[in-house]
């Protein structure tokens, strides 16, 4: 037991080696590279939606505006909880845009009720219901669209909402 | 002699454990060689997973394969077998738990094995399997490797001839 001790330590300390090794050579080539990567991706990150299906289009505040209230027209919130606690569009869905976790079959099928599903973020260039909407549509369901202006043009444009006006959201929650 | 004691003596040869080694060893090395090239599109192919919070991806695209060409020349040339069997089995291991929550979850993504080119390489269920063979490949050298064939084995007996002279 003991040898098999000693010789499993001789094992880890050989890996711990060839990590370092191997980790100090992928990092000192890539500073040394043109095409170097930054060490953490940028938001919002490049990746592949589950299918082939064309991403959702933006859609103005006054066309937004025209659809509330009507039958079949969904307002799907994309940021975080702490949002939408806060505040957000009268009657609108809470699906949190997750990068690492795709929109389950329960929540597609959810939203197939819908004819039109308007998604929206606080801001104009929220990049979370722009990923969201695109997820949707090329989930199949393809009257997926997003909010140009967010919520704060939403509740600039005189639209109605529940709870605290954008104002005073804090930057990071989308 | 029993099936089973015939193939535990086949597989035990120090030939046929080197050969696996070695095979193994190349396999890591030719999977590397396109992700070194290109890191951004490999840093793509791992989101596509969807598996890691962004914030890590690039992180990972940079080390994954100099960790995979410097353990796989290792075992190629057979240093410290057993701590790089290790390495590549866990890499294996993780590759195959990946791959399988992706076809569970029906992502329709490339595996990125060996290209990082998204339409060269469509993910299937024989994509999972090729994983656990290399997986197993990895426990026999693991188990039945004693560094036959390889570099170590050379200096050493090239020591001892110089000692018995």
């Amino acid at each position: 037991l003991l040898i098999k001790m000693i010789e499993l330590k001789k094992v880890a300390a050989q890996m711990a080696a060839v990590l370092l090794f191997s980790g100090s050579v992928a990092f000192i080539t890539n500073t040394a590279r043109d095409d170097r990567l930054p060490l953490v991706m940028p938001f919002p990150p490049s990746y592949q939606c589950p299918s082939s299906e064309r991403p959702g289009v933006p859609v103005n505040v006054q066309q937004a505006l025209a659809f509330f209230g009507k039958q079949g027209i969904a307002f799907v919130d994309a940021r975080k909880k702490v949002a939408f606690e806060q505040g957000h569009i009268e009657g609108a869905l809470h699906i949190p845009y997750s990068f690492v976790e795709p929109l389950s079959k329960e929540t597609l099928d959810r939203l197939r009720h819908f004819k039109v599903i308007i998604v929206y973020c606080n801001r104009e260039d929220s990049e979370a219901s722009k990923l969201l909407a695109g997820e949707i549509a090329q989930a199949g369901i393809r009257r997926a669209v997003y909010l140009e202006t967010g919520f704060i043009g939403w509740v600039k444009a005189g639209g109605r909402y529940t709870g605290a006006g954008p104002g005073s959201y804090d930057e990071s929650t989308l | 002699m029993s099936f089973f004691t015939t193939m535990r003596q086949f597989i035990s040869q120090p030939l046929f454990t080197a050969l696996l080694r070695v095979a193994l060893g190349a396999v890591f090395i030719v999977a590397s060689l396109d992700k070194i090239q290109n890191p951004e599109a490999f840093a793509t192919t791992i989101a596509n997973y969807r598996l890691l919070p962004y914030t890590v991806i690039n992180g990972i695209a940079i080390m994954l394969p100099w960790l995979e060409v410097i353990a796989g020349t290792f075992l190629v040339l057979g240093v410290w077998i057993r701590a790089n069997t290790m390495i590549v089995g866990a890499l294996l291991l993780v590759f195959s738990i990946a791959i399988a929550q992706a076809l569970v979850r029906g992502l329709d993504i490339s595996c990125g094995c060996f290209t990082t080119n998204p339409v060269a390489e469509t993910m299937s269920f024989w994509t999972l399997i090729w994983d656990l063979i290399w997986l197993s490949w990895g426990i026999l050298i693991w188990i039945f490797d004693r560094g036959h064939y390889s570099l170590c084995k050379v200096f050493t007996a090239g020591k001892e001839k110089i000692v018995s002279k």
